[in-house]
């Protein structure tokens, strides 16, 4: 069913994770990405891998949440790894059958990728997705990109976009699924049929889910102005958006990851190399 | 043969954070040749019970039964069931597409595979029930005014001439006029096919005026079932749940304790109107 697909992925909760300022977090998510590309020896990526597990537990996401969420990338994970696997030809030779040869070096690429990817996809998606609802992530955005606004961008506009259409997702898909029964109940067939049968019964939703997005539309622009709505100018917020300490004390850990990751890449104090026996 | 609830659950969102119990065994029959009422507060399961009829929707536990024929058990038969239950949502009128009215009409007809001339028929049929002339069948279903378009939504469903017709709220936000016209050519299509009908209603005036039988639902079920007199005897129970009387009863109550008596139980303001009348012409009136 459409309401299944959970948009923004946000689950509610009122863990550590969820508290940090979303600013902080869209900055840590920054950081991290960072880290993620700099690594290069084995301990950092240890290291980043001991951080993501932190994150994901102390966030009290459940994994199978998280597992669901990895689904889509599973192909690109696999695909990567079995491409380090096979195509990287230095390092000893470790096993050869007809024209498949596998050096140590294509292991250690491998394992370093698999964990490159999982940590990049299940950080932001535990810092940003699952534990940011999407309204308050728009108004992270909106609160970092606040010093452009001197320079004339119209960060609020934006944001407003944002949050609108955001807003509007879970509308109209509940919108999209009461038309899709509307229409069932009628004998559209949406499953069978040739391609043409199909885009016909697509129509008969899109018909009127376009009609109920301009209504909408308007329905909006008309309440934003009957309650005053004039942009940005002078505008206060019901929810500011307040740094707390325990956000400054997140920043400063995950800057020290970072330096800890740059740290590690220069002194490698252990090599997978060495279990190879190179 | 009726439409029969055994022992039916139906949760929504399951196995997620927002997972809502809707129905919790619930039993109940919807009767041939009559219109039953189903009534209750927001959120008690009242458009569930639509969707489950006629198959949108498969209970997580017990059996729905049409005709005596379990309607989850054949996938391939689903879309039988549609046409066997008509299913009018809410606010139906946004869920037209076509370009005319009348092409919007024969949406359904056409779905089920009959005959041209039949679908004509059936159109014409259905239009002339609710009451849409030859000018606005041709029209776009964009350039009619709200109660037409409520009412060629209607026609779509009746089109399917099902053995079963449920309309959920089918008189949500008309005028007063509107909701009496709707609902009184509803009654007066019900008789004349001696099919069966379910009207969705928070409205206690509505059900007393045109339902032979309600149900009414609280949030741990099916609270009672019953004629509107065997309903409304108990106007305290009715308002503990969110739901009450009509005014017009509320007045004949408040009227009683005044000291003046009414013959019978009163539901309808046709109803007052009559008795006060008579006793006006008795003498014995004020």
């Amino acid at each position: 069913m459409i309401r299944d697909i959970t948009l923004g992925q946000y689950f509610p909760g009122n863990s550590p994770i969820h508290k940090i300022d979303a600013r902080i977090k869209i900055i840590m998510t920054l950081i991290l990405i960072v880290a993620v590309f700099l690594a290069s020896s084995e301990l950092s990526f240890a290291l980043l891998l001991a951080v993501s597990v932190t994150v994901f537990l102390m966030s009290r996401i459940s994994f199978k949440t998280l597992a669901k969420g990895l689904k889509p990338i599973v192909f690109i994970l696999i695909f990567t790894t079995l491409f380090q696997i096979f195509f990287t030809r230095t390092g000893k030779l470790l096993f050869e059958w007809h024209f498949i040869r596998i050096y140590s070096n294509g292991i250690i690429y491998a394992v370093k990728m698999f964990i490159r990817i999982i940590v990049l996809i299940s950080t932001t998606s535990v810092l940003l997705s699952y534990t940011t609802s999407p309204i308050v992530l728009t108004d992270g955005i909106e609160g970092l990109m606040r010093p452009l606004a001197k320079i004339k961008v119209p960060v609020h506009d934006f944001a407003l976009i944002m949050s609108i259409a955001l807003r509007f997702i879970p509308t109209l898909l509940e919108e999209t699924e009461k038309i899709m029964s509307a229409q069932k109940a009628r004998g559209t067939d949406f499953s069978t049929g040739s391609l043409m049968k199909r885009a016909r019964s697509l129509l008969a939703v899109f018909v009127p889910l376009l009609a109920s997005a301009v209504r909408h539309a308007f329905e909006l622009a008309d309440a934003m102005i009957c309650r005053g709505y004039r942009g940005g100018e002078g505008r206060t917020k019901l929810n500011r958006m307040k740094m707390k300490f325990s956000d400054v004390v997140w920043l400063f850990l995950t800057g020290a990851v970072l330096a800890g990751v740059i740290i590690l890449n220069a002194h490698p104090v252990f090599t997978l190399d060495a279990i190879f026996g190179i | 043969m009726p439409i029969i609830f055994e022992n039916v659950s139906y949760t929504y969102g399951q196995n997620t954070p927002f997972e809502h119990k809707a129905l919790d065994k619930i039993n109940l029959t919807i009767n041939d040749n009559e219109i039953t009422g189903l009534i209750g507060q927001t959120g008690s399961g009242k458009s569930t019970i639509a969707q489950l009829c006629n198959g949108l929707y498969k209970p997580d536990e017990g059996r729905v039964t049409v005709n005596g024929i379990d309607i989850n058990a054949d996938k391939k038969k689903k879309k039988e069931n549609f046409f066997r239950v008509g299913l009018v949502f809410q606010y139906p009128e946004y869920q037209l597409f076509e370009d005319t009215v009348e092409h919007d009409i024969a949406y359904g007809p056409k779905n089920m595979g009959l005959p041209e001339d039949e679908i004509k028929r059936r159109v014409a049929d259905a239009a002339g029930f609710v009451g849409l002339d030859a000018e606005a069948l041709s029209k776009s279903p964009f350039d009619i005014s709200g109660g037409q378009r409520r009412r060629a939504a209607i026609a779509g469903i009746i089109a399917m001439e099902p053995e079963y017709l449920i309309l959920d709220e089918p008189a949500a936000g008309l005028d007063p006029q509107g909701r009496d016209d709707i609902l009184s050519k509803l009654k007066k299509y019900q008789r004349e096919k001696g099919i069966s009908v379910v009207i969705i209603s928070h409205s206690m005036e509505d059900m007393a005026k045109y339902c032979d039988r309600i149900i009414v639902l609280c949030r741990d079920g099916i609270y009672k079932t019953g004629t509107k007199a065997e309903i409304f005897e108990e106007p305290k129970e009715l308002k503990s749940m969110g739901l009450s009387v009509p005014q017009i009863t509320k007045l004949v109550y408040r009227a009683g304790e005044l000291g003046v008596k009414f013959d019978r139980p009163i539901y309808t303001v046709d109803a007052a109107f009559e008795d006060v009348m008579k006793m006006l012409d008795g003498g014995d009136g004020k």
